[in-house]
């Protein structure tokens, strides 16, 4: 056989391997392509213009961007993913109340926060699990505070102490047994006015708690909300109570020598 | 004379001349009517009465305020007043006000008729345990606690000692700071520490010695870790035989076979002395060497630097590394920071190193550390044991309620001592015995052996404490009590426990502040609180059914409940100075009773240079630290440190440090050489794991108290075994797993928790002993300290086995 020859057989089966790799890939990536797209259709996911839009109606949907999207688009979450879109939405800011709540819904509230302790004053129990012998787990939601759907992790409202299980103990689930103790719990109180209008003095004491946007603010439950957030300085207008405050100088006690 | 006032010595002279005046004083004082109880708070707002009350439960001795309305307690806070907390509490501390109202509080008098037991009157209890003492008052045994409050404790021993010239008093306390007793007397002469809390303000480094103070001590420990938070530096080693939420906070963690903290230590001095790193000036002026005598005694035999050179030379940082597993380096390192004379070192202790067989051994070591680096009285340098109860010190260590000592640090054995205690009760000459009792494991013991195989304790007493759960090896010392028909045991308690199944008879307490009471606490502060709320049912004080059992004594006309003048032993006067029988419970709060014991008291305390505040200031402060003493002004001032110049005014001037109670009587320290030995029972074969118990942060000892409360009986439930993850996969072990804990006296199924709270190191194990369903106890060694007497609870060999499933037929 002729050199030219041998170079045209060569480049024939060259061409014939390439159009046999062409041809093996179109096939497979048809049929890639025909399998994505029913998957896709089953978890209603659908491209529309430059959006991703989402079947809301269908519960765990990873959102998916398209190949020509992934410079200007951000990823989304990957298969493993598993979220729940109808539940897991993160509220608006809500707005602050228009008008201070009412003693009933106070009440209310004031009932569902005694359920967490065992009287007002008690350091509230956790109702989670926790990491039995580590700490720095609960700094990560605790020290600014987190809501997520209706879970709501509230800002520590006092000064940090490094060793939160010393005060808080996590209750395995569910409420305490109290059917074996009579302890009757002193609850909490409602803050008075001096008149309509007049800022109402603090009803607790302010002993450990120097964060009042850990009850009071957008995190709180509705009725301790204060109307005006943008106002900083709580302590301006709302005083004290030195009787509950138990300050030492209110109780009128003797400090030992030192 | 007693002999330390030798009339040589002028400072002496001078000393017990003022003693003599100061005694004399206080005995007026005591004798004279007390006036009415200072004006008390007022409601607040809400109605509620807040008053203060030292924590009914561990040794660190926070104050809370208790709010109380109706006659109940509704609310408790921290205490701001108060220098030990600050405010602060541990969670068993917020709920404390809930253990007055456990469902099934113990509300009359109960005697076992056929098995069951049936209320009776108090009239007709005390006539029945005063009749069994009056048949045999040589083998009646007193049993009480670190949780007697003082007037309880001083009661007890005025009962027994005065009275009845009976020894076989005891308390619980033998069996948690003993060790600490023992260590001090040996090294300084005299009992409880030099320094107080505010060491932990001060220190650059706090080393745990065996104390997981997360959990055991909250409040101290977050005293320490908080001053982190507001940006000091502070280096925080935890030595210990398990991880636990303590070396969770701490840069170095020395993880060490159990009974290895000796060669430890040793190293440590080793290093110092090897290396010339000790404080030659500090232990020049202020010290001297001893070691263990054969056979072992309190003070041992004198060395001088050479022996105790040559002593400390195998304990190279390789051997210690052999015998402890603790990396050399980390030896060295220690080493390394008492040799650095800038720095503030503080080491706490607690069970760790007195529950052990050589417990007086390790105290006296790290007191010695402390001293050869000279790491002792500037603010932050000090050794300290933490007691576990509220009173201790206040009730066992300062009262003396033990088997062989009197009030103040007197000493049985010593007859001047005995005599003088005699004069100050007014009784005849020779009514204490001069043979110590049976301490706690011997007491129990006897009690437990039948009566004619020297058993001989008959009738017991118990007040305030549980040793039906708490005490070592249970089945040998408090189970084998069931079934001996002449054993009488009596126990006075708020709830049904461990103790009260096998009582024969049951007296209803009042607890904490349904009652009047002064505890003392782990830095030797004497703390006072009024009584807030009325007892439930027929409930009432320790200390008046002392009174109440003495005066039926008297009645039946036992010789001892009389005076030299033929007067009852304990009287009481009001304030027109007529007596008042406090015996009978309706006229029991006509006078403050407490007042009147503790000023009675008090007197004993100068002997020893502990002298306690009055009364009066008592009310004033929330706590005090003695010695308490005048100042010039007529004012009375606490003492932060002791045998510094400045602060302890019982130190010359000039001196610096003055140790004026040294064992040798020459205002020197003792520092000792003490031998590693092993521990009587190691892990082998068969049983190839070591065995620990202790505490958990929510449970407050053997539980009768902390159980009750909702939120700490549902944090943690029931007890269980932690192991290591390692151990659990070649035994098949999951967790959560019931698993069988055995060792040569008993067995207890468990389930295992693995990556637990704590985590042990390989092959060892860990149980709380809180559970009353689950008696860890029954599995625990009764092998105690020669010297202290205090049992091991933190090792023994144990083995766990997979539960295998029953086979049915």
């Amino acid at each position: 056989m002729s050199m030219p020859a041998l170079l045209d057989l060569l480049a024939l089966k060259g061409l014939r391997v390439i159009v046999a790799v062409g041809l093996t890939v179109a096939v497979t990536g048809y049929v890639v392509g025909l399998r994505q797209s029913r998957i896709e259709s089953q978890r209603g996911v659908v491209y529309g213009g430059d959006r991703v839009v989402v079947n809301a109606a269908d519960a765990d949907v990873p959102t998916i961007i398209p190949y020509t999207q992934l410079r200007t688009k951000k990823l989304g979450p990957n298969r493993d993913w598993k979220t729940n879109l109808a539940t897991l939405t993160q509220p608006a800011a809500s707005p602050p109340p228009k008008r201070a709540s009412s003693v009933k819904e106070r009440e209310a509230i004031l009932a569902e926060r005694a359920n967490r302790r065992a009287f007002d004053g008690a350091p509230p129990y956790i109702p989670h699990p926790t990491a039995p012998i580590s700490v720095s787990a609960c700094l990560a939601c605790h020290e600014k505070g987190l809501s997520v759907g209706d879970k709501v992790a509230s800002r520590m409202s006092h000064p940090f102490y490094a060793n939160c299980t010393q005060c808080h103990v996590e209750i395995a689930s569910g409420e305490p047994d109290h059917a074996n103790n009579s302890f009757l719990a002193m609850s909490a109180s409602l803050g008075e006015r001096a008149s309509p209008g007049a800022p109402p003095a603090m009803p607790h004491p302010l002993w450990m708690r120097n964060e009042c946007q850990s009850c009071h603010g957008s995190t709180g439950p509705q009725a301790l909300r204060t109307t005006h957030p943008e106002r900083q300085n709580c302590l301006q207008c709302h005083a004290t109570t030195s009787p509950i405050d138990r300050t030492p100088i209110a109780s009128g006690s003797t400090r030992a020598s030192r | 004379m007693l002999d330390q006032f030798s009339p040589l010595d002028r400072r002496h002279f001078l000393r017990a001349t003022a003693l003599a005046t100061a005694t004399t004083i206080a005995q007026a004082r005591a004798g004279m009517p007390t006036g009415a109880i200072p004006a008390r708070p007022q409601p607040d707002a809400q109605g509620i009465t807040w008053d203060k009350a030292p924590c009914r439960f561990c040794g660190t001795g926070c104050h809370v305020q208790v709010g109380v309305r109706e006659n109940r307690v509704v609310a408790i806070a921290g205490d701001r007043a108060a220098d030990v907390n600050k405010g602060l509490l541990c969670v068993k501390g917020y709920h404390v006000g809930m253990i007055l109202y456990g469902r099934d509080r113990l509300t009359e008098p109960l005697l076992r008729e056929n098995g069951r037991l049936v209320p009776i009157t108090w009239d007709r209890a005390l006539d029945i345990l005063a009749r069994r003492i009056q048949a045999d008052p040589a083998k009646f045994a007193f049993y009480g606690s670190g949780q007697w409050t003082i007037p309880e404790g001083y009661a007890a021993q005025k009962l027994m000692r005065a009275g009845l010239g009976n020894n076989h008093l005891d308390a619980n306390a033998r069996l948690c700071m003993a060790s600490a007793v023992t260590g001090y007397l040996s090294c300084y002469g005299v009992d409880e520490p030099a320094g107080c809390y505010d060491d932990l303000d001060h220190c650059n480094v706090c080393i745990f010695w065996g104390n997981n103070a997360a959990e055991m001590h909250p409040v101290l420990f977050s005293r320490l870790v908080d001053r982190r938070a507001r940006g000091q530096r502070i280096e925080l080693i935890d030595i210990a035989t398990r991880r636990t939420r303590t070396t969770e906070h701490c840069q170095d963690f020395l993880e060490m076979r159990p009974q290895s903290d000796l060669a430890i230590a040793n190293g440590i001095a080793h290093l110092l002395v090897k290396n010339e790193t000790f404080d030659r000036e500090f232990v020049q002026r202020h010290c001297a060497f001893k070691a263990d005598a054969n056979p072992v005694s309190l003070h041992g035999r004198p060395i001088d630097f050479d022996e105790y050179k040559r002593l400390l030379e195998p304990y190279t940082p390789q051997n210690v590394e052999r015998i402890s597993g603790v990396p050399a380096e980390k030896i060295e390192r220690l080493a390394r920071l008492f040799a650095n004379r800038d720095l503030r070192i503080t080491s706490l202790w607690c069970m760790g190193m007195n529950q052990h067989t050589r417990g007086t051994a390790i105290n006296r070591l790290v007191h010695g550390i402390h001293l050869l680096s000279g790491h002792f009285g500037k603010p932050g340098d000090a050794p300290t044991s933490l007691t576990g109860q509220p009173s201790a010190c206040g009730t066992v260590r300062e009262v003396g309620t033990l088997c062989h000592i009197l009030p103040g640090g007197r000493q049985i054995a010593n007859a001047a001592h005995r005599a003088e205690c005699e004069r100050m009760w007014n009784v005849p000459a020779n009514r204490i015995k001069p043979e110590i009792g049976h301490h706690t494991v011997q007491m129990f013991e006897k009690f437990c052996t039948p009566t004619n195989q020297g058993g001989d304790i008959t009738t017991m007493f118990v007040q305030v404490t549980n040793p039906g759960q708490s005490l070592p090896e249970l089945g040998k010392l408090f189970q084998a009590k069931r079934g001996l028909a002449d054993k009488f045991l009596v126990v006075s308690d708020v709830y049904p426990t461990a103790t009260t199944e096998l009582a024969d008879l049951v007296l209803p307490a009042a607890l904490w502040v349904e009652k009047n009471g002064i505890y003392g606490n782990s830095e030797r502060r004497t703390q006072q609180w009024f009584r807030m709320v009325r007892p439930p049912g027929q409930a009432r004080d320790d200390c008046w059914m002392t009174i109440a059992l003495a005066r039926k004594l008297f009645d039946l006309g036992v010789a001892g409940m009389r005076d030299i003048d033929n007067n009852f032993l304990f009287r009481f006067k009001d304030a027109q100075n007529r007596d008042v029988p406090a015996w009978d419970w309706d006229r029991y709060y006509d006078v403050n009773v407490d007042e009147q014991l503790y000023e009675d008291y008090r007197r004993f305390t100068h002997l020893e240079h502990k002298d306690v505040a009055p009364y009066d200031e008592l009310v004033k402060a929330r706590g005090l630290r003695w010695p308490v003493v005048q100042d010039a002004s007529g004012a009375w001032k606490e003492t932060r440190f002791r045998f510094v110049e400045g602060e302890d005014p019982n130190v010359a001037r000039g001196r610096g440090i003055q140790f004026y109670h040294s064992p040798t009587r020459n205002d020197r320290a003792q520092i000792w050489f003490c031998p590693y030995e092993s521990a009587p029972e190691e892990p082998n074969d068969d049983y190839p794991f070591w065995l620990s118990t202790g505490r958990v942060l929510e449970h407050w000892h053997t539980g009768t108290m902390t159980t009750r409360i909702p939120v700490l009986r549902r944090a943690v439930p029931a007890a269980y075994v932690e192991m290591h993850p390692d151990d659990a996969a070649r035994l098949g072990i999951q967790n959560g797993e019931t698993v069988r804990v055995v060792t040569r006296r008993g067995e207890l199924r468990l389930p295992a928790w693995l990556d637990g709270r704590g985590r042990p190191a390989r092959g060892s194990l860990f149980v709380p002993f809180f559970d009353e369903a689950k008696l860890i106890n029954l599995l625990t060694l009764n092998a105690f300290d020669p010297l202290s007497k205090e049992p091991d609870y933190k090792k023994c060999a144990a083995t766990v086995r997979k539960v295998v499933a029953e086979v049915r037929p």
